[in-house]
């Protein structure tokens, strides 16, 4: 070739160097929002001991019913009376229990219960009796085991019980508290409900066993988020390790896998969860989350069984089989590396998943009592009838930080998914 | 028709019984896993309560021999499968001297009810949606219109659930916080009966159909941009056809398929899910039996409600499945 | 060397009638991409007359497909047809559109596409994929006429009347695309464009393929575009020869002449590249680089590649002119 020849080529084969590195596919926009959203809230478990106190999660360390102070509608609110003084208006107990009704389903269960209003928005107020024997089971049966109150906590459960407070175990866990002001709720006309005076000192409000909602908040969240981490990574190995081998395998290994996974799936993991949960109480972070991990395998194990059986075909892998690559250095580094998108994607979804069993479990009360977790919250405000008592701050916040968990993991997968299938992701051209 | 040979048939009765058996061998073993002898528990737990006295002495026995202390604990798994098979779930303990398994029944119609019209809305709907979010001939005000229903797609049942309750129930009062239906009004299959069930059944349902709907949408919509640029569509094209002949019979036929298979394996999901949607709205049907089950430490009760929902589950998943081949004529073998 | 020129049915060699179905006419299409535009088919010119066959050929990405995409009306975003007319039976295809567009489509033009494997519906039968596109446009047809018809279809094409009702995937490969000659035949085309029809089958099946487009293009007079980098094959198939090279048109000329004498340098390389069964022949490979198709260079398209470039070349590009009776060439060569 002629040196002129050469100068057209370098004219004509211009370098492409329009791409550069925030064209990358893993900055998608999705991925990173969610994974802000999920960072945002662990972050929240790391510093916000720093600035606030966690203590203030403990039962009775803070005034009760106190609404969050931005919430707009409740400034009239600003009666405050030292503690003692019982409450016998009625008038506002018609309010909250409007379905009395609602549970016969010819359902045989509990006769007694029906007086109660034994919808599970419990927490009668006309059961007044059941509160004192410390029976926090509200929801059905008054003569409920006695082992529910000797764990302690759950006490309190109704404010407009009658305020026998010295009957109460609680008034003795923060001793000095009884002394200091605890403005107790007034039941009166413009305050049906009986809320406190709403203060800066909770800036999400308090709930009716006295704790502190940003407390809680902080306590409780991180704690979810890493259940679910625990419990999807358990998965996650377990699935790797099984999908694998029966990718790879085949033979009568890969059934056995297969047909065991799909039958795991097929089983309501909540179902049998609660069966579990209801003889053996899981407390721990890891206890709890090495339950959910025993659900949490299948999917795994399905994705990427298909990923190895597409890509045992794929010319690549071919390639490094014929230059004599080991099974390990196939999968690791040949296979690996393109499933990890994927292995992403499902990560999160897993996540997601468990804490969501999690949640769903507490929600039930078949979670730690000691510890305020967001589910166990949830629990107890649904068993405080706090829906129909206005209280929407009780089961909301919960709500609202596990919606933020949710829809972070939700749009990481989405992204995920759109990084490991980059068709998605020009959809939006046409 | 189709490919539903006889061993693909086999098959799939196959799983169903490792399913459940599996499922009922799980709940033998969890009480013996359980520190403690748990008939010691209970007849403790029996003898703090007053007014249980009635009773208790048939119903301490029938539970001692269910759960047999008598015999190896070989003899007691044969003897509990026999029982389950044959329906006989015992008595519940808090409630004795009820059977479980008629309790199961009075709840059971509620639960298929809703949950299996609210499945079936959910993927009809969100089917619908995502693959008129991905097709190009979607008018613009739609495409930008539809993304809105996604965005409560992260929200768990129940806890959507809960604020529907909030809003409607108890903030507009359009509808009932809870129940399945009015005591007042005769039960029956007449119209004003009919109205307060669906009355009372549009919040429960509501929580499940609009928060699984976006899944059933996402699915969809990637399916429906995959197999856009598969040769038989650029074919269906080429040869001039309406464009909704495309969208139906190229389109959606094609990517129903994957979903299918997705909804199969989201049954079981979707059965946990409703049951916490039932305890928030103290809906009659399975989910709520069982949560006064635990609050009633009934663990009868328990255990009969998990294996009748895990039954329910395999056995809708085995009606997909037989029913797949006759909607993909590819399948001759199972997947 | 010699390649035998043999035609299995009575070729046109010389007569041409004068009817000219296709006219080409400057097209232009290009690819939008971040960097610039890939032209992958600029200024191309051709035509296709009454009840011949003409071969499109080159090498992997010289733009032949997008040629007969775009005549199609198949291009795809981010392509578009930025330039030129495409006059087929007095409709300029290059912007007709909407509902006249799909009147068009397969009613005067239709496709028989590249590895029919993909190009069936798969859940579709195939009288019912044959019928949609007869259906689309004569409207509603009555059963039983329109069963013999496709049957008759089916045998025009060699292919039993079982095929009728069978699915795709019980098809072999031959037959698929068999089918697919029948579905682009069935409303009578005045152009049949077929995407390299035998590229996916092994070589018995191509003879089959082959003598049925020739069988087809005798017996109902269609003119057809095949589209192939197989010389051998197209030598025994087709009636003019149209060579590409990146984008370009670089020779057009009846089948004998232009193997006996192939006047541009990418031609006679092409030629030289098939492998002969009687001789034994190093392999020939061809030097220098490919340009880039979002900047060619200035000239004629081949020059980075051509053995006989000159400086002309690297500046002025060469028409296509007509150099011998009905053999277009555009080169500097021969000035």
């Amino acid at each position: 070739m002629t040196t002129t020849t050469v100068d057209a080529v370098e004219k004509s084969a211009t370098r492409v160097s329009g791409l550069n590195r925030w064209d990358s596919p893993w900055l998608n926009p999705k991925f990173l929002t969610g994974m802000g959203m999920v960072l945002f809230v662990a972050l929240m478990g790391v510093i916000g001991p720093l600035f606030w106190d966690a203590d203030l999660a403990r039962v009775a360390s803070s005034p009760q019913n106190l609404p969050p102070p931005w919430a707009p509608g409740y400034e009239q609110i600003v009666e405050k009376e030292i503690s003692g003084v019982s409450i016998s208006d009625s008038a506002e107990t018609s309010t909250t229990s409007p379905s009395s009704g609602s549970m016969t389903g010819g359902n045989p269960l509990a006769p007694k219960a029906e007086s109660g209003g034994s919808s599970m928005t419990g927490g009668n107020p006309l059961a007044p009796k059941a509160e004192s024997g410390g029976s926090s089971m509200t929801g059905g049966n008054p003569l409920a085991p006695k082992t529910e109150s000797s764990s302690g906590s759950m006490t309190g459960g109704n404010p407009l019980a009658p305020a026998n407070t010295p009957a109460k175990d609680t008034a003795s866990d923060t001793t000095a508290a009884t002394s200091t002001v605890r403005p107790n709720v007034r039941a009166t006309a413009s305050n049906p409900y009986g809320f406190g005076a709403p203060s800066w000192e909770h800036p999400l409000g308090t709930e009716s066993n006295g704790r502190d909602m940003l407390a809680v908040l902080i306590v409780g969240a991180p704690r979810s988020l890493r259940v679910g981490l625990i419990a999807a990574g358990i998965g996650m190995l377990v699935g790797i390790f099984l999908g694998f081998s029966a990718g790879f395998m085949g033979g009568w290994v890969d059934n056995v896998i297969r047909t065991i996974s799909d039958a795991v799936i097929t089983i309501p993991s909540l179902a049998v969860l609660i069966v579990i949960s209801a003889y053996v109480r899981s407390v721990s972070v890891e206890n709890m989350a090495l339950l959910l991990a025993l659900f949490a395998w299948p999917g795994p194990t399905r994705l990427i069984r298909a990923q190895v059986l597409t890509m045992r075909e794929r010319g690549y892998v071919q390639m490094a089989r014929l230059s004599g690559a080991s099974r390990f250095d196939i999968m690791f580094r040949e296979m690996m590396p393109n499933l990890m998108p994927y292995l992403a994607a499902s990560f999160t979804g897993n996540v997601s998943g468990a804490i969501l069993a999690a949640t769903g479990l507490e929600a039930l009360g078949l979670g730690p009592t000691r510890i305020p977790t967001l589910g166990m919250t949830i629990f107890y405000a649904i068993r405080a009838a706090a829906i129909l008592r206005g209280m929407w701050w009780w089961w909301g916040i919960p709500i609202a930080i596990l919606v933020v968990i949710f829809s972070g993991l939700f749009l990481m997968t989405i992204g995920l998914d759109e990084i490991a299938n980059p068709r998605l992701r020009g959809a939006q051209q046409k | 028709m189709g490919g539903l040979t006889p061993k693909y048939v086999l098959r799939r009765l196959g799983m169903w019984v490792l399913t459940i058996w599996l499922g009922a061998t799980i709940i033998f073993i969890v009480p013996r896993l359980a520190p403690g002898d748990p008939v010691a528990a209970m007849v403790s737990r029996m003898l703090n309560q007053a007014g249980y006295v009635e009773g208790a002495a048939e119903m301490i026995e029938a539970w001692r021999a269910r759960f047999g202390l008598d015999g190896p604990i070989l003899v007691q798994y044969f003897k509990y499968l026999r029982s389950v098979l044959t329906f006989d779930l015992g008595y519940s303990l808090s409630s004795f001297p009820s059977r479980v398994d008629e309790m199961v029944i009075d709840a059971l119609p509620w639960t298929v009810g809703l949950l299996s019209l609210a499945t079936l809305i959910s993927f009809v709907l969100g089917n619908l949606i995502g693959a008129m979010m991905a097709w190009r001939r979607t008018p613009n005000w739609a495409r930008n219109l539809l993304p809105v229903t996604l965005t409560f797609t992260s929200i768990p049942f129940f806890m959507f659930g809960i604020l529907l309750i909030y809003f409607f129930a108890f903030g507009l009062r359009w509808f009932p916080p809870s129940g399945a239906y009015k005591s007042s009004i005769p039960m029956g299959w007449n119209l004003p009966f009919i109205l307060n069930v669906i009355h009372y059944g549009t919040l429960p349902a509501l929580s499940i159909v609009v928060t699984s709907m976006g899944f059933w949408a996402l699915g969809m919509r990637g399916m429906m941009i995959t197999n856009d640029g598969e040769d038989y569509m650029i074919l269906a094209e080429a040869k001039g056809l309406p464009p909704h002949r495309v969208f139906w019979s190229y389109g959606m036929r094609n990517s129903i398929l994957p979903q299918i298979t997705a909804l199969a394996l989201s049954l079981g999901a979707i059965a946990g899910g409703s049951t916490l949607v039932e305890y928030i709205f103290a809906y009659p049907g399975m989910g709520y039996l069982l949560y006064l089950g635990i609050v009633n430490t009934d663990y009868t009760l328990i255990q009969g409600i998990v294996f009748i929902l895990i039954m329910g589950t395999a056995t809708a998943v085995l009606i997909l499945d037989l029913l797949y081949p006759l909607i993909d004529p590819r399948i001759t073998y199972g997947k | 060397m010699t390649v035998t020129v043999t035609h299995t049915v009575g070729s046109q060699n010389g007569k041409h009638n004068a009817d000219v179905i296709l006219d080409v006419k400057n097209l232009k299409v290009y690819y939008a991409t971040p960097t610039g535009d890939v032209r992958a088919v600029d200024d191309v010119s051709f035509q296709v007359f009454n009840s011949e066959i003409v071969g499109l050929v080159g090498e992997s990405g010289c733009g032949k497909t997008t040629t007969a995409m775009a005549i199609l009306r198949l291009v795809q975003p981010p392509g578009r047809i930025t330039g030129g007319q495409i006059l087929l039976d007095g409709v300029d295809l290059a912007t007709v559109e909407g509902a006249a567009l799909r009147d068009v489509r397969w009613n005067k033009m239709a496709l028989i596409p590249q590895g029919a494997m993909n190009s069936l519906n798969p859940v579709m039968r195939i009288h019912w994929q044959i019928a949609d596109a007869i259906q689309a446009h004569e409207g509603r047809q009555s059963g039983k006429e329109l069963k013999e018809r496709i049957i008759n279809l089916l045998s025009t094409v060699g292919l039993p009347s079982r095929v009728y009702g069978m699915y795709p995937h019980e098809l072999s490969g031959g037959m698929k695309q068999r089918a697919c000659i029948a579905m682009a035949i069935a409303l009578n085309p005045a152009l049949v464009i077929a995407d390299e029809p035998t590229s996916a089958l092994d070589v018995v099946v191509q003879r089959v393929v082959g003598e049925t487009l020739l069988d087809v293009k005798e017996r109902l007079g269609v003119s057809m575009i095949v589209i192939g980098h197989d010389m051998g094959l197209m030598a025994q198939l087709v009636d003019r020869l149209a060579v590409m090279y990146a984008g370009r048109m670089v020779e057009i000329s009846p089948v004998e002449t232009v193997f006996a004498e192939p006047l541009h340098p990418y031609t006679q390389l092409l030629i030289e590249s098939i492998p002969s069964i009687k001789e034994r022949k190093p392999l020939k490979l061809t030097e220098g680089l490919t340009h880039d198709l979002r900047n060619p260079p200035p000239g004629c398209i081949f020059q980075l590649r051509c053995p006989h470039v000159t400086d002309i070349c690297r500046e002025v590009n060469p028409p296509l002119r007509e150099l011998r009776p009905r053999h277009y060439v555009a080169c500097h060569l021969y000035e």
